[in-house]
């Protein structure tokens, strides 16, 4: 008996006062250590990568596929990707099946937006299955649609009891394809749901429908695009984080304020949202209908000081946070709010504001003054 | 003051108060539940520990018997190193040898406080140093086939450490 044969239930104890660091080494001392740091450390605390990004044929490169399969454990969290290539994917699609379906959870898909997503999802349904986070991250350039081609429209339909959060990302560059993929993922327990896109148009391309749980929507995509998404049960949700990056000129949402006043009421629990370019009728939708919010955060508003007022039917507001905006006053000269700068009221801050606006004189002037008044006392830089 | 026998490996007896055994959970369960019944002068074999082992062992077991029961580590005191009390250091400054055999025997006699301190020990024997280090500390032989190093360098670089 020697070091090398140390128990593991002894040798696991003193990996764990170990940096990771440190726990590489131990890798590498002999090969009883080696399997026991990586059953017990390496295979569930770290993230295998088996894609590397090849600048030069702008694709992903499968990396030594024998490392996985030469230690054929318990992988927790997979990250794979394939190029634009065939034979990666069948290589991938062969080895996710060889891989202990029981301890997967946790999925990463990096594809190329012409690579075959649609197809690897219908091959690998039953590995699929058991996953409990699945991120999808599309990106790449794109061979542009020309009027020629005709188009295809794919479905993919999956099944996945279990997942609770599902993270879409798509930086695809060169607008859409004429291939037009469809995912319909059925999950009822999902949670969470992050979506990032710039690029979805005209057609639902994640439907959602499914999942009547949904407690975090964050959405990082424009507003017109808000129609497309394959999302309609709002019961559970909680958290609404609307990042709108792409600076919408026009307000989609004053189209069509009843699809809105629809939408908001059927968000009957929203505690906290975020929302962008915030204009008065959006603004009033949100405090006539979110009645349960307890934190708003507006990036980017321009509304009317008439519309503050609306603030009172909030009755659990205790937080509301502006950015990058203008009130509009009664002469119609827009008091901007520094750039730069946020302005953060709590409950009783937000009670003053209303109060001191419904009180002041009627003249442009105070209620210029009540606005310019609040934003000095109460904003500060945004830090960096 | 109740004493039971203990009997070690190589057949040496050891009279040892019955409050000092009870560190070892093994010696405990063996009294409390399976009801091995003390009095009767017969020694509990202990057929994996060296006399020399069980000696040193009971040293340790002597001077803690009076500790209270460790609050429950959480996940973070679970990670010290550098709470090793200035007895247990002296007490553990043996040679690499002697701690693996008290590793080995406190995890056959169950004595969690006792394993601790020894993996403390050894993970600060361990700490910053390469592999190449630690088999020289610790006389292990290096029984990677040809190019297997290589390889899990390879798998290595493709681990990360997980953030949360």
């Amino acid at each position: 008996m020697s070091w090398s044969n140390l128990p593991a239930p002894l040798l696991e104890p003193i990996l764990r006062r170990l940096s990771f660091r440190d726990k590489l080494s131990c890798s590498l001392v002999c090969r009883r250590w080696n399997q026991t740091v990586f059953a017990a450390v390496l295979s569930q605390s770290a993230r295998l990568r088996l894609v590397r990004w090849n600048r030069a044929a702008a694709s992903y490169e499968l990396l030594d596929k024998q490392v996985l399969l030469a230690n054929k454990r318990c992988y927790r969290n997979v990250e794979l990707g394939w190029g634009d290539g065939r034979e990666g994917l069948d290589g991938l699609v062969l080895l996710l099946h060889m891989l202990p379906r029981y301890a997967l959870r946790s999925l990463t898909v990096n594809a190329t937006p012409d690579g075959g997503l649609v197809e690897f999802f219908g091959r690998c349904k039953e590995v699929l299955a058991g996953l409990t986070e699945l991120t999808v991250r599309i990106g790449g350039p794109r061979r542009p649609y020309q009027a020629r081609d005709e188009l295809v429209f794919e479905w993919c339909h999956l099944v996945i009891p279990g997942l609770q959060a599902l993270w879409w990302v798509d930086t695809v560059v060169g607008g859409i394809g004429h291939v037009r993929p469809t995912f319909a993922i059925e999950a009822p327990k999902l949670s969470f749901v992050k979506i990032q896109t710039s690029r979805w148009l005209s057609f639902c391309v994640l439907n959602l429908n499914w999942s009547n749980s949904i407690g975090r929507l964050e959405l990082d995509i424009p507003n017109k695009i808000w129609r497309n998404l394959g999302v309609n049960r709002f019961d559970q949700l909680e958290v609404l984080h609307f990042a709108d990056v792409s600076a919408e000129t026009f307000d989609l949402h004053l189209e069509t304020p009843k699809f809105r006043v629809e939408l908001l009421g059927r968000m009957a629990n929203l505690r906290y949202v975020q929302i962008s370019s915030v204009k008065d009728a959006l603004f009033r939708d949100v405090c006539r209908v979110c009645t349960k919010l307890y934190s708003m955060k507006l990036c980017g508003f321009t509304i009317s000081y008439k519309s503050l007022p609306h603030l009172d039917m909030l009755q659990r507001l205790q937080n509301l946070t502006l950015t990058d905006g203008v009130i509009q006053c009664q002469n119609w000269s827009p008091v901007p709010l520094r750039a730069g700068w946020m302005l953060s009221l709590g409950t009783a801050q937000i009670k003053e504001w209303t109060k001191g606006l419904a009180n002041c004189g009627k003249t442009p002037q105070d209620v210029e003054n009540v606005i310019t008044g609040c934003f000095a006392r109460y904003s500060r830089q945004v830090p960096v | 003051m109740s004493t039971i026998k203990l009997e070690t490996s190589d057949g040496v007896k050891f009279t040892v108060k019955t409050q000092v055994a009870k560190c070892s959970g093994t010696i405990r369960t063996m009294l409390e539940d399976i009801g091995i019944n003390p009095q009767d002068g017969e020694a509990i074999p202990l057929s994996n520990v060296h006399s020399t082992i069980l000696q040193k062992i009971l040293v340790w077991a002597e001077h803690h018997v009076d500790d209270p029961e460790p609050p429950r580590e959480d996940a973070d005191a679970a990670k010290r190193t550098d709470d090793i009390c200035s007895w247990d250091e002296d007490f553990l400054k043996v040679d690499q040898r002697t701690l693996f055999d008290v590793m080995l025997a406190a995890n056959y006699l169950d004595m969690k406080q006792l394993i601790a301190v020894c993996c403390k020990t050894v993970a600060n024997m361990i700490k910053g140093k390469t592999a190449d280090q630690i088999r020289r500390t610790f006389n292990i032989e290096n029984d990677f086939p040809p190019g297997e190093e290589d390889k899990i360098r390879l798998r290595n670089q493709f681990c990360e450490e997980r953030s949360r």
